[in-house]
């Protein structure tokens, strides 16, 4: 009887050590996953943020800049090519290794001009609208952009 | 045996027998994710290179379970050819997911063309500019979706799609 719950214990015992070795893998491969998976949303975002700035200064040449995203410092670089295409780098500053991706915008598409406001007389009389609709504050260039890329939607749904 | 052995024994077994019932359970609900996790590498790597979504292309049709992607074509300096696409063709078929590549003629890729088993459901959707896909297994599903939009590339770290 002793040799048997001996056994049994032995069973019990180097089982449990197994589960505990592999808990730690899993933990680690998960720890994995979601680092890179923090990775790309951080990449993303610098992504949309270098986009929006091209937007904004068309005009520039060169486009550099650099921020923070939950503690982690994140930057890209938007350059105007000789051949008309826009090089976009953007990057995670991380002491080990260096992440980043890079992008080439096609500008053969243009993007819209933002019109200028109209300039009208107003007189004293003219009505005020009492409201604005919802459609009157999109901005059309955002809309109706053909802008760039694949972005990944930071979203992980988990659908029962 | 002495009594207090016996108890300490009937516990130890007991407490492990819980304890590992409830390892299997996490087993199997992390098996279903680690599937979703390798899937969706494959499918994100493509999807990042695309630059756009084929009705038909080769006698596939984009449907549910058909996904059409144009990639566009690079030299082996990785260096984007202008107005060249390849296609990545992804089909999904009682469990098994196809991987292929059908390069151009200019471009540097090889066909390639390679499948997984034991996938579960795997359908793709196309809404409002996105692209996604959804796997399920019976027990859960995950999905993950990706907007593909026109007129900027990833330059590719190499030249493998998948």
């Amino acid at each position: 009887v002793k040799k048997i719950l001996f056994c049994l214990i032995l069973l019990i015992i180097s089982n449990n050590i197994f589960v505990f070795i592999y808990g730690i893998c899993a933990y680690c491969r998960a720890s994995d996953y979601v680092n890179k998976q923090q990775e790309n949303y951080i990449l993303d975002s610098a992504l949309t943020l270098a986009l929006h700035a091209h937007e904004d200064n068309i005009l520039l040449p060169e486009i550099e800049k650099e921020f923070r995203l939950k503690g982690i410092g994140a930057g890209f670089v938007l350059k105007k090519l000789d051949t008309g295409k826009i090089y976009i780098k953007v990057y995670i500053k991380e002491r080990n290794k260096a992440v980043y991706r890079e992008y080439l915008k096609d500008t053969a598409v243009p993007l819209p001009a933002r019109a200028a406001p109209p300039i009208t007389a107003v007189s004293a009389s003219a009505p005020v609208p009492a409201t604005i609709t919802a459609s009157a504050l999109q901005t059309p260039h955002i809309a109706a952009s053909p802008s760039p890329t694949v972005i990944a939607v930071p979203t992980f749904t988990l659908l029962k | 045996l002495k009594r207090p052995t016996v108890i300490f024994l009937t516990i130890a077994v007991i407490l492990s027998a819980a304890l590992q019932s409830l390892f299997a359970v996490f087993y199997v609900r992390i098996s279903d994710f680690y599937l979703f996790s390798t899937l969706r590498k494959k499918i994100e790597k493509t999807a990042r290179l695309s630059c756009g979504i084929e009705d038909s292309f080769a006698g596939f049709t984009k449907s549910r379970s058909i996904a059409i992607l144009k990639l566009p074509s690079c030299t082996a300096d990785r260096i984007i050819l202008s107005g060249v696409t390849d296609h990545a063709v992804i089909m999904a078929d009682k469990n098994v997911l196809v991987f292929s590549i059908y390069p151009s003629d200019t471009g540097a890729r090889k066909h390639i063309s390679f499948y997984m088993k034991n996938t579960g459901a795997v359908d793709f959707n196309y809404a409002g500019g996105l692209f996604g896909f959804r796997c399920g297994t019976g027990r859960s599903s995950y999905a993950r979706n990706f907007y593909i939009m026109q007129g900027l590339y990833l330059i590719p770290p190499g030249l493998e799609a998948f």
